[in-house]
């Protein structure tokens, strides 16, 4: 479902992102784990369309992300770390709007919206200007937004900051129902027992190049070890 | 998927924003609404009466007055279409390649020439609010003045004024796209502003009009100056077609010959103009945009900073003043860094205080120092309350909004071992420091360009010392008591009650001293000490006010 060939990222002299390839398949829910400045954030953007490869290609769904954007985008939601979002609307007034950006008929906006709504605890607030809300309110309206259409690939920057615990939980059921209609979730994080219980698969990028991957038995032996996450990231980062 | 709508549902995110924003007014205090609605009012009326007075003197000029009066139409469609030029540009700038909006439409499923087009359209809004209340007091003066029956001009005035709008935002939009593909990074950016600068600067200082030989009579006058505002009338110029197609139909009745169909023709030259720019702005919508924008992204992510080796020592010598405390100096030197690494701020400075320092320059040009004393003292309070006016403009616009430009971050005020009495007394210092640095070399230099008895300008310099403490005094308080930590933008900060106010008094101010500086033709030491207390006073009272609301305040 996404094909990421040899990918490169520059930035003058500066190599963020080293020739990355990787496949990943419907259903799976994929975790970027690496130090700051290791190239996650550039990998995710140029998936999302906001960055444009140096060299390499992404397929998203078939669509060559390159060549076809707006087909690969319509399947495809992103998340940054810090979402934009319009502070003079009000949450029901912003899934409506990205309701029709992906051409969705009002029926299954209204519906959708209100399914969305409710589960990210905002249908009493729905009507307040998102201008009034905290940081994690305004998180859980980008996220109600980017999921209002459905995405076959979604993708998340440190999708939990501001999110309550109860919320969090919350959202960490809807991840793992998502994968298992067949939705691939992608998500970079620092939080490295919450890759450890989520992620299908991860993969470190350290210095732009993946330095591991696989799911967390296929590392352990690898790597000969029965480490937890956090001790074999460590591990392998200081190397 | 329905690629075509998104414009339309991006024009309705736009709208449904708008109306949001006119909701909020409700929740805004009725004084704050109120005040608001009058300023606008009272200042657009205050236009008004200023084109009228200006207009009936040009007219009752026989047999010169039509001409002034077509003269001063044609400039103001230029410097319009200039400012629009420019407004539009920058606006451009920041709306397609700094706003966070941006990144995230780009996630969704919209074409990039889309986003191109409601960014256009976001800033025709914007071009469109000052170009409204400059012409509407304009067109209704000339219209009264040249008897032209008021139903169908305003509507006239609009029709020709919407593609003129439309078209300089266009080319403006332009211009921000290929400026930033030829200068995709930050610091190319800043050397072409500065080189930028430097030319307006060095166009307008050799630019010098001539002297004015016949100041005797209107028509040596004329003949003198008109040649110089001739570029205003450049056929090739969008400004020209608008004033003529404006000019052409207001004279309709008046004067015999094709005037409707000069009328019709200047229309049409700029609303094909104007079709025609549709082309080359859809195709940087689909094409250029989206090379530009990922080229700036590469380019942002490595701009580093580098040491600025004519700033940092002044700097680090703020470190070791004992006085108002070593914490409050460190606020000075973020205020300090925080405007010298932001282009678009300190450029707007050197552009405003440039421009004055050429008119000062020019001053013997213009051979006003042969005036008589009367005219001459007329001439430079005008100059000098003129000065005080851009500063004032100045210290509204940087001053006032420091404090609650701190925005998501008060809390390190509010958790800072730092009294705010010497938070307040640092932004206050800095202030009317940069103040009197800028304003009081012009003052004196007005003086001397003028002729004027040394004593006088001595002494009008060192109360434009008291001066800047005043409108610093009054910036800062009132920027204190009236604290928005909720915005990030300066504008939206200066247009609440707080900036609403603060204009107010700066105006009310200033015309009590220019009103006393023309009546006070001697100068004493007791007109001296007057003043100055007065100023002391002005500026001391809100700064006090500002601390004691600051105190109470939770963050």
């Amino acid at each position: 479902m996404i094909e990421i060939k040899n990918l490169k990222k520059n930035y003058g002299k500066k190599e963020a992102v080293k020739g990355i390839t990787l496949s990943i398949q419907p259903g799976e829910l994929f975790a970027f784990l690496g130090p700051n400045g290791a190239g996650k954030t550039s990998t995710l953007k140029m998936l999302a369309g906001l960055l444009r490869p140096t060299s390499g290609s992404i397929h998203i769904g078939g669509y060559d992300l390159n060549k076809e954007p707006l087909k690969a985008k319509s399947i495809l939601s992103f998340v940054p770390d810090i979402p934009y979002v319009y502070e003079k609307l009000t949450p029901w007034e912003f899934l409506r709007f990205v309701g029709k950006l992906y051409s969705l008929d009002p029926q299954t906006i209204q519906k959708k919206g209100e399914e969305l709504l409710r589960f990210f605890e905002l249908w009493d607030v729905r009507d307040v200007l998102i201008e009034e809300f905290s940081h994690g309110m305004k998180q859980k309206a980008v996220l109600s937004a980017s999921l209002i259409h459905d995405p076959k690939v979604f993708i998340l920057d440190e999708p939990m900051v501001g999110l309550d615990p109860v919320s969090i939980r919350s959202f960490k059921d809807l991840l793992k129902k998502k994968t298992r209609e067949g939705t691939i979730v992608i998500f970079s994080t620092h939080t490295l027992p919450l890759a450890e219980e989520l992620a299908d698969r991860l993969v470190i990028i350290d210095h732009g190049q993946i330095i591991a991957s696989g799911t967390m038995d296929e590392l352990r032996t690898k790597y000969a070890s029965r480490e937890n996450l956090e001790q074999m990231f460590l591990r392998l980062v200081e190397k | 998927m329905k690629a075509t709508c998104h414009l339309s549902i991006l024009i309705q995110l736009k709208l449904t924003e708008l109306k949001n924003s006119f909701r909020r007014l409700r929740t805004r205090s009725p004084l704050e609404v109120l005040t608001l609605v009058v300023f606008l009012l009272g200042a657009g009326f205050g236009l008004f009466i200023l084109f009228s007075k200006s207009f009936q003197f040009f007219q009752g000029q026989k047999p010169f007055g039509p001409i002034l009066i077509d003269e001063c139409f044609y400039l103001l469609n230029f410097t319009l279409f200039v400012m629009l030029l420019i407004s539009s540009g920058v606006s451009a700038y920041s709306s397609l390649f700094k706003s966070p909006e941006v990144p995230f439409l780009l996630t969704q499923n919209i074409r990039w020439n889309d986003i191109y087009f409601i960014k256009l359209l976001e800033t025709l809004w914007f071009s469109a609010w000052p170009i409204l209340f400059i012409t509407i007091p304009f067109t209704i003066a000339f219209g009264i003045t040249r008897s032209v029956s008021l139903g169908p001009f305003p509507f006239l005035c609009f029709v020709f004024y919407l593609p003129f709008v439309l078209l300089a935002a266009m080319i403006g939009n332009l211009g921000a796209v290929f400026s930033v593909w030829l200068l995709p990074t930050k610091a190319r950016r800043k050397a072409a502003i500065l080189a930028l600068v430097g030319v307006i600067i060095y166009f307008f200082a050799r630019t010098q009009p001539e002297i004015i030989r016949e100041q005797g009579s209107l028509s040596g006058i004329l003949s003198g100056y008109l040649p110089h505002v001739a570029f205003a009338k450049f056929p090739l110029l969008p400004s020209y077609w608008a004033t003529r197609g404006i000019l052409a139909f207001s004279q309709i009745g008046k004067q015999t010959g094709d005037l409707w169909e000069q009328g019709v023709f200047y229309f049409l030259v700029l609303f094909s103009n104007t079709l025609f720019f549709l082309i080359p702005s859809m195709g940087v919508g689909n094409r250029m945009f989206a090379a530009t924008f990922l080229r700036a992204q590469d380019c942002g992510e490595i701009a580093v900073k580098r040491k600025n080796r004519f700033v940092q020592p002044p700097v680090r010598w703020f470190d070791h003043l004992p006085w108002p405390s070593r914490p409050a100096m460190a606020f000075l030197e973020k205020d300090i860094k925080t405007f010298m690494r932001d282009a678009s701020e300190w450029s707007q400075l050197i552009i405003f205080f440039g421009l004055l320092l050429v008119y000062f320059l020019n001053l013997k040009n213009f051979e006003f120092h042969v005036l008589k004393d009367m005219w001459k003292n007329i001439i430079f309070v005008l100059n000098t309350v003129g000065t005080y006016v851009v500063l004032s403009s100045f210290s509204m616009r940087f001053v006032f909004p420091m404090l609650s430009l701190e925005g998501s971050r008060a809390w390190i005020i509010a958790m800072a071992p730092v009294s705010f009495a010497s938070l307040l007394l640092e932004k206050f210092l800095l202030g009317t420091v940069v103040s009197a640095v800028l304003t009081l070399p012009l003052v004196y230099l007005s003086g001397c360009m003028l002729e004027i008895g040394m004593r006088k300008v001595f002494f009008t310099t060192c109360l434009g010392f008291f001066v800047c403490v005043a409108l610093t005094g009054l910036s800062v308080g009132f920027g204190a008591r009236f604290p928005d930590f909720k915005s990030n933008n300066p504008s939206q900060i200066i247009s609440g009650l707080g900036g609403s106010l603060l204009l107010v008094t700066h105006l009310i101010y200033l015309l009590g001293l220019g009103v006393f500086l023309l009546a006070v033709q001697h100068q004493s030491a007791l007109t001296f000490a007057m003043i100055s207390a007065a100023s002391l006073l002005v500026g001391m009272l809100p700064l006090k006010l500002g601390m004691s609301h600051l105190k109470k305040l939770e963050f």
